[in-house]
């Protein structure tokens, strides 16, 4: 038995139901059982989203990035201008979102202020979305989104920052469909 | 909105372990308020014991650096310990998904329970020592990440990445 207080009792009836909602009450029925149609599979990757550090090279240049992280969310390379803490975090990064809505990103990168456009790659659909010093592209397939991102202090010495993030998205889309 | 933080349970009689669903089968733990899996950055900062962090990335996938000990280069003092986090909100997910892609990768798993959730720590190093703790929770699946950059010893990635697993599931009751 669980007694539960809850603001809602102090607020108006109509606003009542998404309150409980919000609460986990369990009096709510379960998830409908209509028609939504399940999204399709997801991507199938591995490490990295298929890009070695050897594409890495290719697409952003030598001796510039080092990769710092391999995880099963994706991976991190570091710029290598870092000095101190100064720069830590800068660099290029691939995200594999096992489940997610593309649709949640491209509103926080509208809130960011950055440039969307739409795009293809592979035949998924997707975005990219960038500033001066940052371009990202999402790619969706089913209920999975994989994403390559670079973020720089010192645009003027790479290559133009959506040229390689697209580079390196078109590869890996190519390896994980 | 902001209500669910008005909310609060009080249990009274024998505890129920959720074992087929999951005790928060509503919660979002997407990122909001400039907080990922609920959490502030000073939180992360703070659970493991850094003296400094950025987050580059936010979304469903949240990427932190962190730096523990010294920072600037200085005479006699080691190197700062860079410590890398990814937290990953998979609103639509499954802990059975993520557990059969640690395993593929060759990660050691051990399954647990952290705060009434079904659970696993998944331990593989590659870039330093790394261990992610992975939990079902609300619709989908949430997990922490850490690692210490370019180490393979010193400290247990394990435990501190369950800490963050923990935090972020507490925060909701």
């Amino acid at each position: 038995m669980a007694a539960r207080t809850c603001l809602s009792s102090l607020l108006a009836a109509a606003a009542a139901s998404t309150i409980l909602a919000a609460c986990g009450s369990s009096g709510q029925s379960a998830a409908p059982t209509t028609s939504v149609p399940a999204p399709g599979p997801g991507f199938r990757s591995g490490d990295c989203n298929g890009i070695t550090d050897a594409d890495i090279t290719a697409a952003a240049g030598a001796a510039v990035f080092t990769k710092a992280v391999v995880s099963d969310a994706g991976c991190f390379w570091q710029e290598n201008s870092m000095f101190g803490t100064v720069g830590a975090g800068m660099g290029i990064s691939t995200w594999w979102y096992r489940g997610s809505d593309m649709d949640t990103e491209r509103s926080l990168e509208q809130k960011a202020g950055r440039k969307l456009t739409e795009l293809s790659l592979d035949g998924n659909k997707g975005f990219k979305a960038y500033d001066g010093n940052a371009c990202s592209i999402y790619v969706a397939k089913g209920g999975d989104v994989i994403t390559w991102s670079i973020q720089t202090l010192n645009p003027a010495t790479l290559r133009d920052l959506c040229t390689i993030t697209e580079q390196l998205a078109q590869l890996s889309q190519e390896r994980v469909n | 909105m902001v209500v669910v933080a008005g909310c609060s349970s009080t249990v009274s009689g024998t505890a129920r372990r959720a074992q087929l669903g999951v005790p928060d089968p509503n919660r979002s733990y997407g990122y909001v308020d400039d907080r990922c899996g609920l959490l502030l950055d000073a939180s992360i900062q703070e659970t493991l014991s850094a003296e400094h962090v950025v987050r580059p990335y936010s979304g469903a996938v949240c990427q932190y650096v962190l730096t523990r000990g010294e920072t600037t280069p200085n005479v006699g003092a080691g190197a700062p310990q860079v410590i890398d986090v990814t937290f990953s909100w998979f609103e639509t997910g499954s802990l059975d998904r993520e557990r059969a892609l640690a395993t593929e990768r060759g990660a050691t798993i051990t399954e647990t329970d952290v705060e009434r959730h079904k659970a696993f720590l998944a331990r593989r190093d590659t870039t330093g020592a790394a261990c992610s703790a992975t939990a079902a929770a609300g619709t989908g699946v949430l997990s922490w990440w850490v690692q210490f950059r370019g180490s393979s010893g010193g400290g247990d990635p394990c435990q501190d990445a369950e800490k963050l697993l923990s935090a972020t599931l507490r925060s909701d009751l």
